[in-house]
C-alpha cells in the first residue's frame, strides 16, 4: 500500500466536507519560512513522504514551531527523510484527541471507525465501526457507543464535543470511503476537538499502489 | 412469485444415491431418516451394486428410476459426485443436496471439483445444497434427508448452520429442552445455496417464528446485510458466529484500521441489520426459544423473587443488559397493600420480593397486581425451593397470567432439579421459557426489547 501525498489528501478530505486544520505543503525553504513568519503564531512542521507510515516515529514531527532557528533546524531534518514530498505547515490545535478512520474490509466492503485518538485508542482499544456509507443516526450511534463517550459530554470541565457536527463528519468519511473505492485506509488521527470545532490535525490516505 | 426451492423444501418424491443399509454408513443414516417420512413422499434407492434396499429395488443410477424426482440426495465418495450430479441434471431433478465431503473445505485439491458441481447444476438451473454438508430436516412435515441421529421435534426456530457437526449436537440436545424446529438446514461449503437464500426460505416460512444461524464466514457481506434489513424488522435472526479472535486478512498501514478485525466487522454490520450476535451456542438458543414463544415487548421490567439474593442478582443482570426496572406506582403498591395475601413485614419494590414462605396465591396476586400496570411489559418470575414452594402450582398460575397478558412477555427462573424439572417440563410445554439462571433469563429478556 502506498500513502497518497498530503496534498490530495487534503483536497479529497475538503471535497467530502471533512475539516481539516489550515494546512500547507512546502518545497521551498524560503516560501515557507515566509509563511510562518506571517502567520504570526507557532505552527506544526511534518514530513510528507510515501514511505513514512508514523510520522512522530520517523521524526517526522516538529511542534510549535515559532522562531527562524527552530524552523531551519526541523527544515533540515524533515528534508532529510528519504522519499519526502515536502514539509507539511500547520496551525496548532489543542483539545480531546479523537480518532477517525475507515478500511476496506474484504467481506464487508468499507467501514467506518471512530475512537478517542492519540495513545487512547492504542492502549483501551475503545474503537467503534460500521459499515459504510451509515447515516447521521448511525454515526450518533456509534459515537455513544464507546466506553470513553462521557469525555465527549464535558466531562470535569472539558468542553462537550459538538456531536451533531463529529457525526457528520463521520457520515461525510463513510461516503468518501464507499464512493473511492481505490482507498484502502484512511487515518484520521488525531482529530482534536474543542467544543464546536473539530478538525483533522494528522490525515493519511493508503491507495494500493500509487505513482508518483 | 414461485418459490424455486420448493422441491428442496417440500418434495414429494425423494432419490437417495448412495442408499445402503451397511450399518455405521451415512448412507444408511439416510435411508433410515428418509425412511421415517415414507408416508409422506415417495422414495427410490439408486446404488448399483445393491439389488434392494427396505424391501424396495435400488435402482442402478438415478436415470432409471421411473418416475420424476424432486429432490436427489447424493452421498456417494467425492470422486463420482461429479457423474452423478450431471446425472441428476438429465433426469431434470427439483434440487440437489450434496451431503458427501472432499470438495473446497480440502482446499486446492477439491476446489475445481466443486467448481464443476457447481457449473452443472447452474446450467442445468437446479438449485444444489452443500456439498459437504448434514442435509435438511423439516421435522413439521416429517422430512429428514439428513445423517443427523434422529429427528427432533417440530416448533418455530429455523436453524441454519455452516457446521453439520454442531447441528449434530444441537439436534441431540433437543432431547432434553422444549424447543422444537421449523426447519434444520446444514448448508457446509454453500457452494451453491448460499446463506442469504436460506434467510430469504426461512423467512417466508410460516411456522418459523426466529432463524438462528451457526456462521463461520460470509461471501457477499453486502447481499447479506440487506437481506437480513428486510426480514429483522418482523422475524428475528441470531447470529453465533465463530471466530472471534481471528485476525484481520492481511496487516493493516495505519493504526485505526488495524483495531478493525474481520470480527469486530461482522459484528458492526450484524447491528446495522438488526441481527443479535450470540456469544456462545446456550445463548443462542436461550434467546431463540425467548423469541419463538414470547411477543416482542417495550422496555420495562419487574422482578418477583421469594429469595432476596437471587432477586438481587436479577437486579444486577437487568442493569448489565440496559434493561428499566420500573418503579412501581402508587396505585401498584396500593393494591399490594390492601390485598391479603401479603406478610406485613414486606417491602413492595422492585424487585418485588414476596419471601419465601411464598404461596401460590401469593406469587398469583403479585403477578396479577404487576402485570396490570402499565409500563411493566416484562415480569421475570423467580422461584426458590422452599419447602412450601409449590412449583407446579406457581407454573400453572404464570400460565394463567399469561394468557390473560398476551402482549407482555412472562419468564420463568427455576434451577432445574428432581423437583422442579417435571414442572419446568409442563412451563415449556405451554411456551414459557425457563431459564436456570436469573443471568440467562435477563439477556433473554434483554432480546425481546424492541
Amino acid at each position: 500500500m502506498k500513502q497518497i501525498p498530503f496534498v490530495q489528501t487534503m483536497q479529497l478530505l475538503e471535497r467530502h466536507d471533512i475539516p481539516m486544520v489550515p494546512s500547507s505543503v512546502f518545497v521551498d525553504q524560503k516560501e515557507a519560512w515566509n509563511f510562518i513568519s506571517k502567520l504570526k503564531q507557532p505552527v506544526a512542521m511534518k514530513i510528507d513522504a510515501a514511505e513514512v507510515w508514523h510520522r512522530t516515529e520517523a521524526e517526522g514531527v516538529f511542534l510549535n514551531v515559532s522562531r527562524k532557528q527552530e524552523f531551519e533546524q526541523a527544515w533540515q531534518r524533515l528534508s532529510s527523510i528519504s522519499e519526502h514530498r515536502g514539509v507539511i505547515v500547520q496551525e496548532m490545535r489543542s483539545g480531546i484527541e479523537l480518532a477517525l478512520g475507515a478500511k476496506r474490509d474484504a467481506q464487508f466492503g468499507p467501514v467506518v471507525i471512530f475512537g478517542l485518538g492519540s495513545i487512547l485508542i492504542e492502549l483501551m482499544q475503545d474503537v467503534s465501526f460500521r459499515v459504510a456509507p451509515i447515516d447521521l443516526a448511525e454515526a450518533r450511534r456509534m459515537i455513544s457507543e464507546i466506553k470513553g463517550y462521557r469525555l465527549l459530554t464535558g466531562f470535569r470541565g472539558r468542553p462537550a464535543v459538538d456531536q451533531d457536527k463529529l457525526a457528520e463528519i463521520l457520515v461525510n468519511l463513510g461516503y468518501l470511503a464507499a464512493e473511492n473505492s481505490e482507498i484502502e485506509e484512511i487515518d484520521l488521527n488525531p482529530v482534536m476537538a474543542n467544543g464546536q470545532r473539530i478538525e483533522a490535525v494528522d490525515a493519511k490516505i493508503w491507495v494500493l499502489d500509487y505513482e508518483e | 412469485m414461485k418459490n424455486k426451492f420448493a422441491a428442496l423444501t417440500n418434495p414429494k418424491t425423494v432419490a437417495l444415491i448412495g442408499a445402503t443399509e451397511r450399518p455405521g454408513s451415512v448412507g444408511a443414516g439416510l435411508v433410515e431418516n428418509l425412511w421415517s417420512g415414507r408416508e409422506k413422499r415417495r422414495l427410490f434407492w439408486v446404488n448399483p451394486n445393491i439389488d434392494q434396499i427396505k424391501g424396495a429395488t435400488s435402482y442402478p443410477s438415478i436415470l432409471k428410476v421411473p418416475q420424476s424426482v424432486d429432490l436427489a440426495v447424493i452421498a456417494v465418495p467425492a470422486e463420482v459426485v461429479p457423474v452423478v450430479v450431471n446425472e441428476c441434471c438429465q433426469k431434470k431433478v427439483g434440487a440437489m443436496i450434496v451431503v458427501s465431503a472432499g470438495f473446497a473445505e480440502i482446499g486446492a485439491a477439491g476446489q475445481p471439483r466443486q467448481d464443476e458441481i457447481v457449473g452443472l447444476a447452474r446450467r442445468a438451473e437446479i438449485p444444489l445444497l452443500g456439498p459437504n454438508c448434514l442435509g435438511l430436516l423439516r421435522p413439521q412435515i416429517e422430512l429428514n434427508a439428513s445423517f443427523a441421529p434422529f429427528t427432533p421435534p417440530a416448533g418455530g426456530i429455523a436453524f441454519i448452520s455452516q457446521s453439520g457437526a454442531l447441528m449434530n449436537s444441537v439436534i441431540d440436545r433437543s432431547g432434553l429442552e422444549n424447543y422444537g424446529f421449523s426447519s434444520l438446514i446444514s448448508y457446509g461449503n454453500g457452494a451453491d445455496i448460499s446463506l442469504v437464500d436460506l434467510l430469504w426460505l426461512a423467512d417466508r416460512d410460516q411456522q418459523s417464528k426466529v432463524i438462528a444461524v451457526y456462521l463461520e464466514g460470509l461471501d457477499h457481506g453486502r447481499e447479506f446485510m440487506e437481506v437480513a434489513r428486510e426480514i429483522t424488522p418482523h422475524k428475528p435472526i441470531i447470529i453465533l458466529k465463530a471466530g472471534r479472535t481471528e485476525l484481520g486478512q492481511r496487516a493493516a498501514a495505519s493504526h485505526t484500521a488495524s483495531l478493525a478485525g474481520a470480527d469486530q466487522v461482522y459484528r458492526a454490520a450484524f447491528k446495522q441489520s438488526g441481527v443479535l450476535s450470540a456469544g456462545t451456542l446456550e445463548e443462542l438458543f436461550d434467546w431463540a426459544k425467548a423469541l419463538c414463544w414470547l411477543p416482542r415487548v417495550k422496555d420495562g421490567v419487574a422482578i418477583l423473587t421469594n429469595g432476596g439474593g437471587i432477586g438481587v442478582l436479577a437486579t444486577d443482570e437487568a442493569s448489565d443488559q440496559g434493561l428499566t426496572l420500573s418503579n412501581l406506582t402508587e396505585a401498584t403498591a396500593a393494591r399490594l397493600k390492601e390485598s391479603d395475601c401479603f406478610p406485613r413485614e414486606m417491602v413492595f419494590n422492585n424487585p418485588l420480593d414476596i419471601i419465601g414462605d411464598a404461596d401460590t396465591e401469593r406469587y398469583r396476586s403479585a403477578m396479577e397486581i404487576l402485570l396490570n400496570q402499565k409500563d411493566i411489559n416484562t415480569l421475570v418470575v423467580i422461584q426458590t425451593k422452599q419447602t412450601m414452594t409449590d412449583i407446579q402450582a406457581n407454573m400453572e398460575a404464570i400460565v394463567d397470567m399469561a394468557k390473560k397478558h398476551p402482549a407482555k412477555a412472562l419468564i420463568s427462573v427455576c434451577l432445574p432439579g428432581r423437583l422442579s424439572q417435571p414442572a419446568i417440563n409442563w412451563l415449556e410445554s405451554h411456551h414459557i421459557p425457563n431459564y436456570s439462571d436469573p443471568a440467562r433469563a435477563l439477556k433473554a429478556a434483554r432480546r425481546l426489547i424492541y
